[in-house]
C-alpha cells in the first residue's frame, strides 16, 4: 500500500514536470508554453500546444494564417535537419515568434503584427465565434485564457 | 488656381500676423488681444484681395505635411475587447468609468466620445453570423484640413506636422462651433466645469508620439486592429490587404479622401454606412466650402464703413443745402 502511494506520488511529480517543462521533446515542437509574460494586466497564459496540435489540421491553421504575408520561405523559421526531415520538419530548431514579431511595437513597424497581435490573431481564428465568447463579450478574454493579476493574487491569499 | 493662390496668400498673411502678435506678446504687451486678431484678419483679407504676393506662390500646391503620421483601423480584426478604451483612459488620466471596461452592456446603445472617454467602441450586428458582430472604434479622425480648426474663431485648434489635431483650452471661450463643424461629431464639451470651458477629444497621443512612442490604444490593442505609422505607408498597407484578400474587405479605404483625407483611416468587410460612418461626405476639405464666403467678409468690413460714411456725407450735404 505504502509502495503504491510512493509510486503514485513520483508518477504525479514526473507528469507535472513533463507538462511544465517539456518543450522540445518532439523535434522542437513545443508542448506546453507560457505566453504573455510581458502582460501587466493578466497572469501568463499556460498554453497547451500539444493539445492544439492534435485538434488543428496543420500548422498553417494557426500560424501565418493570413497567407504568409511577409514570410519569405520555410527555412526562415524551420531550420531543417536532413537526417530527421522525413520524420519531422521541425527537427532541429524552430525560430521563436518574437524574432520576427516585435514584443514592443515601435513607430514604423507596419505590415507585420507585433508579438501580442500575432498570438491573438492565431487564437482568434477559432476562438472568435466558434469556441468561447471572444468577439461577443469583453469578458471572453478571461473565460478560457486570461487570469487577471488581481484575481490571481486574491486566489493565492485564499 | 486663382482661388488657391488667394488662399495661400491668406494663410501666409495670417501666419505673419500671428507671428507679429506673438512677438508683441513676448515684448510684454500682454495677451494676444482682439484688436490684434482683427488687424491680422483685415491685413490677411486685404492681401488676399489685392493678390500681390500671388506670383510667388504660383504653381506651389500644398498637400499637407509630407511625413505626417496616421492610424489604420482594420475593422475585420476588432473583437470588441475595449482594451483601447481602457488604455486611452489610463494614458489621458481620465476618471474611472461608471461601468467597468469588461462590461458588454455598454454595447446596447451606440455611444459617442465624451469628455471622460476620448474613444469608444460600438457594436453592430452581423446579419450573416450572430457569433461575429462587427465593432467600430470611434474617436477624432484628425482630418488633414480640419473643419473644427476652420470654424474656431480663436484658433484653438492646430494641425501638427505629426498629424494630430490639437486643441488649446487656454484660448477657447466655449462657443462650440467646432462641435457643429465636425463631420464626425467628435469634439465633446466638458460640462463639469462652468468657469473653465474646454472641449475634449483624442489627441492622437501627441506627447507619446513626439517622444518616440505610439498611441496608447494602438499599443494596447491585442488583436492588431490598430496600426500606427506614416499615413502614406498606411494607405499602401491598406491597399495591400484589400488586394490580397478581396473576399475579406470591401474596396474602400475610409478616410483616404473623405473631407480631404483624415489621419485616421479604416478598412472594413461591410459597407461603411452600415457601421454609421457618414457616407455622404464630400472628397474636398470642408474648409473649401466656406472659403469663398469667408474671404469676402474682410472686404465687407473694410469697404462698408467707407460706403456708409460717403452716403452719410452726401446726405448731410444735401440736407445742409436745403
Amino acid at each position: 500500500m505504502k509502495r503504491a502511494t510512493i509510486i503514485a506520488a513520483v508518477l504525479a511529480l514526473w507528469i507535472g514536470l513533463w507538462a511544465a517543462g517539456a518543450t522540445a521533446a518532439d523535434g522542437g515542437v513545443p508542448k506546453m508554453l507560457e505566453l504573455g509574460k510581458l502582460s501587466d494586466v493578466y497572469e501568463p497564459v499556460r498554453f497547451n500546444h500539444a493539445e492544439h496540435v492534435s485538434t488543428a489540421g496543420g500548422c498553417a491553421d494557426c500560424h501565418h494564417q493570413h497567407g504568409s504575408m511577409q514570410v519569405q520561405s520555410c527555412p526562415d523559421c524551420h531550420r531543417i535537419d536532413p537526417k530527421a526531415f522525413k520524420k519531422n520538419a521541425n527537427a532541429g530548431s524552430l525560430k521563436p515568434c518574437r524574432d520576427c514579431h516585435a514584443a514592443s511595437v515601435r513607430p514604423g513597424d507596419i505590415g507585420r503584427p507585433g508579438l501580442k497581435a500575432a498570438y491573438h490573431q492565431a487564437c482568434f481564428k477559432c476562438h472568435r465565434g466558434d469556441v468561447g465568447s471572444v468577439g461577443k463579450d469583453p469578458k471572453g478574454c478571461t473565460e478560457m485564457c486570461h487570469v487577471p493579476k488581481a484575481q490571481a493574487k486574491a486566489d493565492a491569499k485564499k | 488656381m486663382a482661388d488657391s493662390t488667394k488662399k495661400n496668400a491668406l494663410e501666409v498673411a495670417a501666419r505673419e500676423g500671428m507671428q507679429q502678435a506673438k512677438e508683441n506678446d513676448r515684448g510684454g504687451k500682454g495677451a494676444f488681444s482682439r484688436r490684434e486678431l482683427l488687424q491680422t484678419l483685415a491685413a490677411a483679407g486685404g492681401v488676399a484681395l489685392i493678390g500681390a504676393p500671388g506670383d510667388v506662390f504660383a504653381g506651389k500646391k500644398i498637400s499637407g505635411w509630407p511625413d505626417r503620421m496616421g492610424m489604420l483601423t482594420d475593422l475585420t480584426e476588432c473583437v470588441g475587447c475595449r482594451s483601447c478604451e481602457k488604455a486611452c483612459n489610463r494614458a489621458n488620466r481620465l476618471p474611472e468609468p461608471e461601468v467597468p471596461f469588461d462590461e458588454k452592456s455598454v454595447f446596447d446603445r451606440k455611444r459617442r466620445p465624451t469628455a471622460s472617454a476620448y474613444t469608444v467602441v460600438n457594436r453592430y450586428e452581423n446579419p450573416n453570423s450572430s457569433d461575429r458582430p462587427f465593432y467600430r472604434k470611434v474617436q477624432c479622425n484628425h482630418c488633414n484640413e480640419p473643419g473644427c480648426a476652420a470654424a474656431c474663431p480663436v484658433k484653438a485648434y492646430t494641425k501638427t506636422p505629426e498629424g494630430a489635431v490639437l486643441y488649446n483650452k487656454d484660448v477657447c471661450f466655449g462657443c462650440r462651433y467646432c462641435m457643429v463643424a465636425c463631420p464626425f461629431y467628435v469634439p465633446a464639451y466638458d460640462y463639469e466645469s462652468a468657469l473653465e470651458p474646454r472641449i475634449v477629444k483624442c489627441t492622437l497621443c501627441h506627447e507619446r508620439v513626439k517622444n518616440g512612442g505610439i498611441p496608447a490604444c494602438a499599443e494596447a490593442c491585442p488583436a492588431g486592429t490598430i496600426t500606427f505609422g506614416k499615413r502614406e505607408e498606411l494607405i499602401e498597407l491598406a491597399r495591400t490587404r484589400i488586394r490580397k484578400h478581396p473576399d475579406r474587405y470591401i474596396d474602400h479605404i475610409y478616410g483616404e479622401y473623405e473631407v480631404g483625407g483624415t489621419s485616421w483611416m479604416y478598412i472594413s468587410g461591410i459597407p461603411f454606412d452600415r457601421l454609421d460612418f457618414p457616407a455622404d461626405l464630400i472628397e474636398k476639405p470642408l474648409v473649401e466650402q466656406t472659403k469663398g464666403f469667408l474671404s469676402a467678409v474682410p472686404l465687407v468690413l473694410t469697404i462698408w464703413p467707407a460706403l456708409v460714411g460717403m452716403c452719410y456725407a452726401a446726405t448731410r450735404n444735401k440736407e445742409g443745402k436745403e
